[in-house]
């Protein structure tokens, strides 16, 4: 790479370099790249319908039948193949998941910024908001506005977006608070660029590299909560399948036929890992202090 | 001291009067008939109005808001749309099994926190500082509900230790908070060793190792001393988070408390158990965060002066 690039350009390439070197980043990486590709070739990759009863998919007793070669994983309780369900399950979850992370943090970059650039009683509108919201358990919150909205993909994920914005918005607050008083802002101000623009092209400039580990480890955290919601009933509705709710109807079935509760739950917890090891790894690599 | 005191208190009954006028706007936006979910799917039209006029939904909006806030003030916090109980007795009813949990959870996921976090501390860059940072990598990866059915197939169903769920044995509640202890205890490792790390590189430290004083003791008790404060907040800042987990970690065991109110409710439209959950648990967080900041303004007397921290 020429000595010539630009500074930022050639900073993300360093990072890229320092994220893959590390070995939980490298992990990190494989595990989100393989399970974004599963979820998004899972028409091809899924063996079978994800909603199909399948006749020969229970014993003569009506139980489920174990894995075979025809049913890798086995089938669950309504006689549909597992496999097909799990991808399909994954595939539902992270679109909600990364539909709801990628609203959150354009409402908490967009209220953090506003807050911390232009401060006065805008500002302490908006922090006595998020106070409010703060003491209030994220997922109670949302099961009260589910009651609201007839429930729908779209609904959900603004549910989603909607009671997971705060933290953001209150760390972005602070970081621009410090960048206003900068010396680059001034000299904005002074060649006569007005609030907004000063706002959009040079402060949230600043921000970005933490706003993007934070939303990656927050990924993971949005994940865990698509899947409880799922779980408490609340979240995406059967018979669409999500981790969630693959491992709440497998919950019914605990002693006599665990795999159903289990495998869900593994492979949700695989995909949080994931997320996690590159989260930290990014901003390791990005140098973001927390 | 007073002084610190008091302006909480005005925060924290700000943030409760924030809660509560929350609840009333989403409870005034939905779209569900309270008259009719009381009165039932087949009442006549009739029945449904007159119902409607008893609860005052006739009125306007700020009249409504008014009556609402009156009538919280006075503890009074509606009868449930569904078993016409009132709310503010079955919230009692349920509130100690949620409170016991958590209680349990929390000492449970500071001491497993605490303590792999001095252990990596102690030995830094060792195993045992690799075994601390694999068990709370582990413990932020494991969905703490399905954490909780993992312990009951094991715990409950393959080894009959602990009872499968329910409340009726006094061992109920080991299981649950375990899983909800595991699961918080990551983030209290990773804290707690970065400070204790911190703590053992001040000048206090080398001092106290100059006057003779054993690796262990400089560890125990000057550095957890200092690492102690930021754990503290952590733990005020993490109540909300908590609270959500335990309230669907009760839906896993069957436990009785106010998630499992809740979230039935949610099934019913019971709007006014919704909200009186909704409320009593801010309050519940509420208060807790006060008293976690007079403990920690008490513990350092410059938090006091600025007041914040």
């Amino acid at each position: 790479m020429s000595r010539w690039a630009p500074a930022r350009r050639r900073r993300l390439l360093d990072a890229g370099r320092v994220l893959i070197r590390r070995p939980s980043g490298a992990v990190g990486l494989g595990i989100t790249v393989a399970l974004v590709v599963v979820a998004a070739a899972a028409p091809v990759l899924a063996p079978h319908s994800p909603s199909t009863q399948f006749t020969d998919g229970l014993t003569s007793f009506g139980a489920p039948v174990g894995p075979s070669r025809q049913f890798l994983l086995g089938t669950d309780a309504l006689g549909r193949d597992l496999l097909s369900r799990l991808i399909f399950g994954l595939r539902n979850t992270l679109q909600v998941a990364v539909a709801a992370n990628l609203i959150a943090s354009v409402i908490g970059v967009a209220v953090g910024g506003i807050a911390g650039y232009f401060g006065g009683w805008l500002d302490a509108l908006m922090m006595r908001l998020t106070e409010v919201l703060l003491a209030v358990p994220a997922i109670l919150l949302a099961g009260f506005l589910a009651l609201v909205t007839q429930p729908s993909p779209t609904s959900l994920v603004l549910i989603i977006a909607g009671v997971n914005w705060y933290y953001l918005a209150r760390i972005v607050r602070g970081e621009v608070i410090a960048i206003r008083v900068r010396e680059f802002v001034e000299a904005a101000v002074v060649a006569g660029a007005g609030p907004w623009r000063i706002l959009v092209t040079h402060v949230l400039r600043q921000v970005w590299s933490l706003v993007f580990v934070y939303m990656t480890l927050q990924f993971s955290t949005t994940a865990i909560f698509v899947a409880s919601m799922s779980f408490v009933g609340i979240g995406i509705q059967p018979p669409t399948p999500s981790l969630g709710n693959l491992i709440a109807d497998g919950s019914q079935y605990l002693t006599s036929v665990p795999r159903l509760a289990i495998i869900p739950g593994v492979l949700l917890a695989v995909a949080v890992l994931g997320f996690n090891l590159l989260g930290d790894s990014l901003r390791d690599a990005l140098a973001v202090r927390d | 001291m007073i002084r610190f005191v008091t302006r909480r208190t005005i925060g924290g009954v700000g943030v409760l009067w924030g809660i509560a006028t929350l609840v009333f706007v989403i409870a005034y936006v939905i779209p569900i008939n309270p008259a009719r979910v009381i009165a039932g799917r087949s009442a006549p039209r009739a029945v449904v109005e007159s119902i409607y006029r008893q609860l005052g939904l006739d009125h306007p909006v700020w009249v409504q808001y008014g009556d609402y806030l009156g009538r919280l003030v006075h503890g009074n916090l509606g009868e449930s749309y569904a078993t016409n109980q009132p709310v503010s007795q079955a919230l009692l009813q349920r509130l100690p099994y949620t409170v016991e949990l958590v209680l349990l959870g929390v000492l449970g996921e500071v001491i497993i926190g605490v303590g792999l976090a001095l252990v990596a501390a102690a030995r830094r860059g060792s195993r045992w500082d690799d075994f601390a940072s694999v068990v709370a990598m582990l413990g932020l990866t494991l969905p703490t509900f399905w954490l909780g059915l993992l312990l009951l197939y094991i715990f409950a169903f393959v080894l009959p230790i602990f009872p499968l769920g329910g409340v009726d044995q006094s061992t109920w509640v080991v299981l649950p908070a375990l899983s909800i202890a595991f699961t918080g205890a990551g983030v209290y490792t990773r804290m707690g060793r970065a400070s204790l790390l911190e703590a053992l590189s001040e000048d206090y430290i080398r001092t106290a190792r100059a006057k003779g004083a054993s690796h262990r003791r400089a560890l125990v008790g000057h550095a957890l001393r200092n690492a102690m404060r930021p754990i503290v907040t952590m733990a005020g800042l993490d109540l909300a988070t908590l609270m959500g987990g335990v309230l669907v970690t009760e839906q896993v065991f069957g436990i009785p408390g106010l998630g499992t109110l809740a979230w039935t409710a949610i099934l019913q439209n019971d709007l006014p158990m919704l909200e009186g959950v909704v409320l009593v648990i801010g309050v519940v967080i509420v208060v807790t965060t006060i008293l976690i900041d007079i403990v920690y303004a008490w513990l350092d007397p410059r938090v006091r002066v600025t007041g914040s921290k």
